[in-house]
């Protein structure tokens, strides 16, 4: 089985394909798999609701999530996930709109990985996007 | 005279020589050659008695007889002529010793006995001459042989020795003042000469013939029994009646000497040599001393010492003549205690003695000295008396109170001046009464004095204000009347005393403080705030009324205590507050704090304290004091504004968030246009393509900037110690790494400030890319960056030699979105200076600008030193 590399919990459409064609500029958008909300991602990572067949222990090399997402927003979608034995050592990179710091703030207490913000200039989105999905997949050494 | 023996030569110098020395003897002056004259004489006496009894006894002639005369040879011749007879001779040894003696003025017996014997042997010769002269040179006269005037003389000179000390021995009998000396000088003459007459006259008789021996004897014989039994029956008489009179005297006398022992007073007599001679019994009682010692010592021994010398002045006076009267002196008694004598005494000066009365008066002068100093306690306490009403006086002349008395028995008002200047008079009425006073009472307030004195009467007391019209200046004035009403066992009114004080000043302020009161409340109501004070030392409690409402309490009905105070306290600040409260206590400082209040009806009130605290010298608190402010509309509009503030971070959060997305979308999709597609396009659709990516990217900074902006405002300053060159060398270091530009940047040392450094960092960042921004156009731009202290603020300022400014449109400079400059010219959001000034006002401080187009441009801010 191909192990999954890349999770992106996105709502928006445009975002998440600038995301993906920005990722596969660099290929690594082979093994992404983008969900629309963050209730969905928690199915998803925990293996729950309509993605109750799928086996838990296949976990993603990185999740990229989006903040202000409908249903479940991404710090609750980050508090479950870090707060959970079984997957806070998911490395997890918030790429947002939001320079707002009690975001920032909330996020790292909460034991984020990264905090990206999204450039509204698409050299430099693409540019960030490719550097973190480069030091992700390929720089950093994520636990055995 | 024939047949009669002649007094001789030698006899009569004698005589002469014995005469003149008694007479030199009783001269009272004497001198050396009338001394010498004295022994010269009697001793030339002497010797020619002596010289003419050796005649006689040798029977040989020395010649001394006829030394002088020749005797007539007629006369009866003694043994040899001019010789003096051998009595005569001895006589004159008798005489000379005797006067030799008188000289001597010694052995004034022997002298008396010699002076007598010759007397007796001359009155013998007298008495033989007269009885026998017929016979005169046989018998006695031829026995003697002196001559009759010799005796005469003899007799004279025996009787002027004796008187010449008649004073002493024998004579002294004859001559003394009592009954032996009239005695002896009435009997003396009719002894002698009674015999030697009547023997004279009988023996005549018997010669002329008329009576025998016999019968003249027996007639001799009788008239002397009669004469000498009459002169006895007479003396007896005088000495009865002396008697008589002495035993009288003596009577006096004992009577005298009864008063004298038995007086209360102390009586003596004293000598001018300062003893007493004779003192009565009371002497010995009052002093203590024995009798003995009393007139061994002399008086001035028993003397006080003090008195000593107005003792000695007394006794001065008394001898020059008067008398001493009510003189006082101490004496020291036996027990070494004093007593005060006051001496009655006079000074005889016959008999050269003080005759003296004491009197014990020692329980007088102390009755006298207590009563002196009753007098001058007297005198003290009407001193004080005098004083303490003077004092009295003045407390109420500089209290401005004047005073009144009226007695209604005599109907007299007496008043301080005060008092009437009160009613408006300068100088005292000549009379006041209750009718006056009550003419100067308004009418509207007439009815309310009569009342109150009316009350007076019942009461014994009164006190009211009232409004009178001063008669001076017709103004009214308020005046406290005050006063006493005294009534007699009758229950008739008395006398009324009081004070009045004119209180119009009092009045007024008390309006005064009456609107200031009012106001403090009002705006204590309008604050919401009141005040409470508890005095530590007295332990009691004021609040305000405002106080009492914050709380929800009745002022009317509570008693303002901690207790109650705590009791209105939310249970659950309760803690807190206590807590706060022992913070003052501890620390002796005030405190400020929130807490919640909930009052009886339920509601819960925010509350805002402030409080502080007085301590005496040690530190001890004496007074708790403070405010107490009902903030719940404060609070609950900060309740509000903290909610606006998160709908307005929602907002921005909306803003950040959403808005950028599309912006993102825009772009990206603009660029995977022109990546996917670009080869279609003509150079113009590049063109707008390339516009449309342009307007993204700057409506992106636009919102960033705007965001950024309204961050500010929320966010709190932190203050710290900035030292701004190191601020100024990361502000450079961190534009060169954004932007590349070729001006030079001058900095100074700066001054360092206490302000937020990454807000300061952000307002020297805008200052300098803009300087560096205006400036980039210019052949060589510079941009100084600069300090200076003024007036206690730092001022920075930020220079730039670019393109300046119009100072007409200074004031736009900081509005949000302003700008001076199209975006084609220089880029820019016109946000950054807006920033600039919002975060220089959060920091208290000011932003302004300078300049002159296309010269450059100064922008300056201003921070409080501290």
């Amino acid at each position: 089985m191909d192990s999954l590399q890349i999770l992106l919990v996105e709502d928006n459409m445009n975002d998440a394909e600038l995301t993906i064609r920005a990722l596969k500029k660099n290929n690594l958008a082979n093994k992404l798999i983008h969900l629309k909300d963050g209730a969905k991602a928690l199915d998803f990572i925990f293996a729950q609701g309509e993605y109750s067949h799928r086996e838990m222990d296949n976990i993603p090399n990185v999740i990229v999530l989006d903040l202000k997402m409908p249903k479940v927003n991404g710090i609750e979608v980050l508090r479950r996930i870090k707060s959970d034995e079984r997957t806070k050592r998911i490395p997890i990179v918030v790429l947002t709109s939001s320079k707002e710091d009690p975001d920032i703030q909330e996020c790292y207490s909460l034991g984020v990985n990264s905090y990206v913000v999204k450039p509204v200039e698409f050299d430099h989105f693409v540019k960030a996007v490719s550097d973190l999905g480069l030091y992700w997949m390929i720089l950093n050494q994520p636990p055995q | 005279m024939s047949g009669v023996v002649s007094m001789k030569v030698n006899t009569a110098l004698c005589f002469i020589l014995s005469g003149f020395t008694l007479w030199i003897l009783n001269e009272e002056k004497q001198n050396s050659l009338k001394k010498m004259y004295s022994i010269l004489f009697p001793s030339v006496m002497i010797l020619i008695g002596l010289l003419t009894l050796g005649e006689y006894l040798f029977e040989i002639n020395f010649g001394i007889d006829e030394f002088l005369f020749k005797e007539e040879t007629r006369a009866t011749a003694t043994s040899d002529p001019g010789r003096m007879s051998p009595i005569t001779a001895f006589c004159f040894i008798l005489s000379g010793i005797s006067l030799m003696l008188l000289y001597r003025n010694k052995a004034f017996q022997m002298f008396q006995l010699l002076s007598l014997a010759v007397f007796a042997l001359a009155l013998l010769t007298l008495i033989g001459y007269a009885y026998a002269v017929n016979d005169f040179q046989g018998g006695m006269a031829s026995f003697t042989k002196m001559a009759i005037h010799t005796s005469v003389a003899f007799v004279f000179l025996s009787v002027g020795m004796l008187f010449s000390k008649s004073d002493k021995g024998i004579m002294s009998i004859f001559t003394n003042d009592g009954i032996a000396g009239i005695t002896t000088r009435k009997l003396l003459p009719v002894i002698i000469f009674t015999p030697l007459i009547l023997g004279w006259l009988r023996l005549i008789g018997q010669q002329a013939g008329y009576y025998g021996t016999e019968l003249g004897v027996a007639l001799f014989s009788f008239i002397t029994i009669l004469i000498l039994m009459t002169v006895v029956f007479v003396i007896s008489g005088t000495l009865l009646s002396i008697d008589r009179k002495r035993k009288n005297a003596e009577k006096h006398l004992k009577e005298f000497e009864h008063f004298f022992n038995n007086s209360n007073d102390l009586s003596c007599i004293a000598n001018m040599e300062g003893y007493f001679e004779i003192i009565n019994p009371q002497f010995v009682n009052v002093l203590g001393y024995s009798e003995k010692e009393l007139l061994e010592h002399p008086y001035f021994y028993f003397i006080h010492p003090d008195n000593l010398d107005t003792t000695t002045q007394e006794m001065g006076k008394a001898n020059d003549g008067g008398n001493i009267l009510n003189f006082i002196n101490r004496y020291r008694k036996k027990d070494g205690s004093y007593l005060w004598l006051e001496w009655h005494s006079t000074f005889n000066p016959i008999t050269g003695k003080v005759y003296a009365i004491a009197r014990d008066i020692t329980e007088r002068k102390k009755a006298e000295e207590q009563l002196f100093i009753a007098n001058k306690e007297l005198e003290s306490y009407i001193l004080q008396l005098a004083e303490s009403e003077e004092k009295f006086r003045m407390v109420l002349d500089s209290a401005q109170i004047g005073a009144w008395d009226l007695n209604l028995v005599i109907d007299t008002a007496w008043r301080s001046i005060l008092h009437d200047q009160i009613f408006g008079y300068e100088n005292l009425l000549p009379e006041w009464g209750y009718e006056i006073f009550i003419k100067h009472v308004i009418p509207e307030d007439r009815e309310y004095v009569k009342q109150r004195f009316e009350e007076a009467y019942s009461k014994g007391r009164f006190s009211m204000e009232c409004r009178i019209k001063r008669a001076n200046d017709n103004t009214i004035r308020w005046i406290s009347a005050q006063g006493l009403a005294y009534k007699n066992e009758k229950g008739e009114l008395t006398k009324m005393m009081g004070i009045v004080i004119d209180i119009n000043d009092r009045k007024n302020s008390e309006h005064e403080l009456e609107v200031i009161t009012a106001k403090l409340k009002e705006a204590q109501a309008l604050a919401k705030m009141g005040n409470w004070d508890s005095n530590l030392v007295t332990n009691t409690d004021a609040w305000s009324d405002e106080a009492f409402k914050i709380l929800g309490l009745d002022p009317n009905t509570t008693i303002p205590s901690p207790d109650t105070y705590f009791s209105c306290i939310h249970p659950n600040d309760l803690a807190f507050v206590k807590e706060k409260v022992s913070e003052v206590f501890a620390t002796l400082k005030g405190n400020t704090y929130n807490y919640r209040i909930k009052r009886k009806d339920g509601t819960i009130i925010h509350a805002l304290s402030q409080s502080n605290m007085d301590f005496d010298e040690n530190n001890n608190p004496t007074r708790f004091f403070g405010i107490i402010q009902d903030i719940t509309e404060i609070k609950n509009a900060e309740e509000k504004l903290i909610e606006i503030n998160k709908e307005l971070e929602s907002f921005s959060y909306s803003v950040s968030h959403d808005l950028r997305a599309p912006l993102r979308a825009i772009n990206g999709y603009a660029q995977i246009l022109n990546e996917d597609y670009g080869k279609k396009l003509d150079q113009e659709g590049m063109r707008i393509l390339e516009t449309i990516r342009s307007n993204a990217t700057k409506m992106g900074t636009l919102i960033d900037d705007l965001l950024a902006f309204s961050r500010l405002g929320r966010k709190e300053i932190q203050k710290t110690e900035v030292d701004m060159d190191k601020l100024i060398e990361s502000v450079i270091n961190e534009m060169n790494k954004s932007i590349t530009h070729k001006a030079e940047i001058n900095t100074a040392n700066l001054h360092k400030v206490k302000a937020d450094y990454r807000l300061l960092h952000q307002v020297m960042f805008n200052l300098v890319s803009n300087a560096i921004k205006y400036s980039s156009k210019g052949e060589n731009p510079v941009v100084r960056i600069s300090s200076e202290e003024k007036n206690g603020d730092i001022v920075f300022s930020v220079n730039d030699n670019g393109a300046g400014f119009d100072m007409q449109y200074a004031d736009k400079l900081f509005g949000v979105f302003q700008r001076l400059h199209s975006h084609e010219e220089f880029k820019g959001t016109g946000v950054g200076l807006a920033i600039v000034q919002r975060i220089i006002t959060k920091h208290g401080g000011k932003v302004w600008a300078e300049g002159i187009v296309n010269k450059g441009a100064t922008f300056h801010f201003s921070l409080t030193k501290n």
